[in-house]
């Protein structure tokens, strides 16, 4: 190969790197999460975010009243919106990250949480009105919730996307047989 | 909680035992076809039973709550109340546990080489837990 060739070819080569790297940069936006991560860490998300106040509910001695006030095909109705709510923001925000760093991971973790957040409080308050019929007193639990609900869905998500990267990060290396 | 007919309630407790029976059953087959058959078998039994294992844990918290609302307002405590305690303790435990377990899997069936030594020690002790969860739940129905 002529020197002048070999240059040509080595600058495809650079540009195809490159074109590579913008790809991988991009790729996070628009890639499709593996299906078998997003479903294991909705349901991990929903299981835990219902068990863990139960057992603080329980200790306080709260339970009893609360369970009292739900009818039983409202809470199963509730959890498989909360499920379902998980599923989709879960794949949002794995199709928006790496998991390669806290910062990286948090952000979008947090936004896709108050999205939760919010449209679960959305769900409650569509129970709420069915169940009691009055609009006025649903509007104002939506103003008063809305804020609080976001705020605490992006606070749960960043504590998960904590998590989820040290599960995924202790997987990796189990799976992989790498050491400590 | 208002009780459901007698028909849903046991609609209810039936999708949890059956939920438990997933988990659980599905647990010692892949314990035991990961300490028996060659990696590609392994990770293919791994990856369905990790699918159908959440969909159990999820259906067995949903109607956990259910059969927990049969009881209100009157949730029990004493020695029901530790075995209930240490019920959602263990389930806490057993649900980290096992997204790190799923991690695996899917890490294990991106290698060259997948470490299924650690997928069998994994599913050997998902079994175990969730062994321990069905006797606590036998404590806590018949005392």
């Amino acid at each position: 190969m002529a020197e002048s060739e070999r240059a040509a070819s080595d600058a495809d080569t650079a540009d195809t790197a490159d074109t590579a790297d913008t790809a991988d940069t991009a790729a996070p936006q628009t890639a499709t999460p593996d299906p078998l991560v997003r479903w294991a860490l909705a349901s991990f998300h929903a299981a835990a975010l219902l068990v863990a106040p139960l057992l603080g509910l329980y200790a306080v001695g709260a339970l009893g009243s609360l369970l009292q006030g739900v009818r039983t095909e409202v809470g199963l109705g509730l959890y498989l919106a909360l499920w379902g709510l998980t599923w989709w923001t879960n794949g949002r925000w794995l199709a928006a990250t790496r998991l390669d760093g806290v910062r990286e991971a948090v952000v979008p973790a947090a936004a896709w949480g108050a999205v939760t957040g919010v449209c679960f409080l959305l769900v409650l308050l569509l129970v709420v009105l069915l169940t009691l019929g009055e609009p006025a007193f649903v509007a104002i639990l939506g103003i008063v919730g809305t804020p609080v609900s976001a705020l605490v869905g992006a606070s749960a998500g960043a504590g998960f996307a904590v998590l989820d990267l040290l599960i995924v990060t202790l997987g990796d290396r189990l799976g992989t047989g790498e050491p400590f | 909680m208002v009780p459901l007919s007698t028909a849903a309630h046991l609609f209810v407790r039936w999708l949890h035992v059956l939920a438990m029976a997933v988990a659980l059953g599905g647990g010692v087959t892949a314990w035991a076809v990961s300490h028996t058959a060659d990696a590609e078998t392994t990770l293919a039994v791994a990856t369905t039973y990790e699918v159908a294992f959440w969909g159990a844990l999820g259906t067995l918290v949903m109607t956990g709550v259910g059969n927990l609302g049969a009881l209100a307002p009157a949730i029990p405590r004493g020695r029901w109340g530790v075995a209930f305690v240490a019920k959602l303790g263990l389930l806490l435990v057993v649900l980290g546990g096992s997204a790190v377990r799923t991690a695996t899997v899917r890490a294990a069936r991106d290698a060259t080489r997948p470490a299924t030594t650690t997928l069998e020690r994994g599913y050997a002790l998902t079994t175990l837990a969730l062994a321990v969860l069905v006797a606590l739940a036998a404590v806590m129905a018949h005392g």
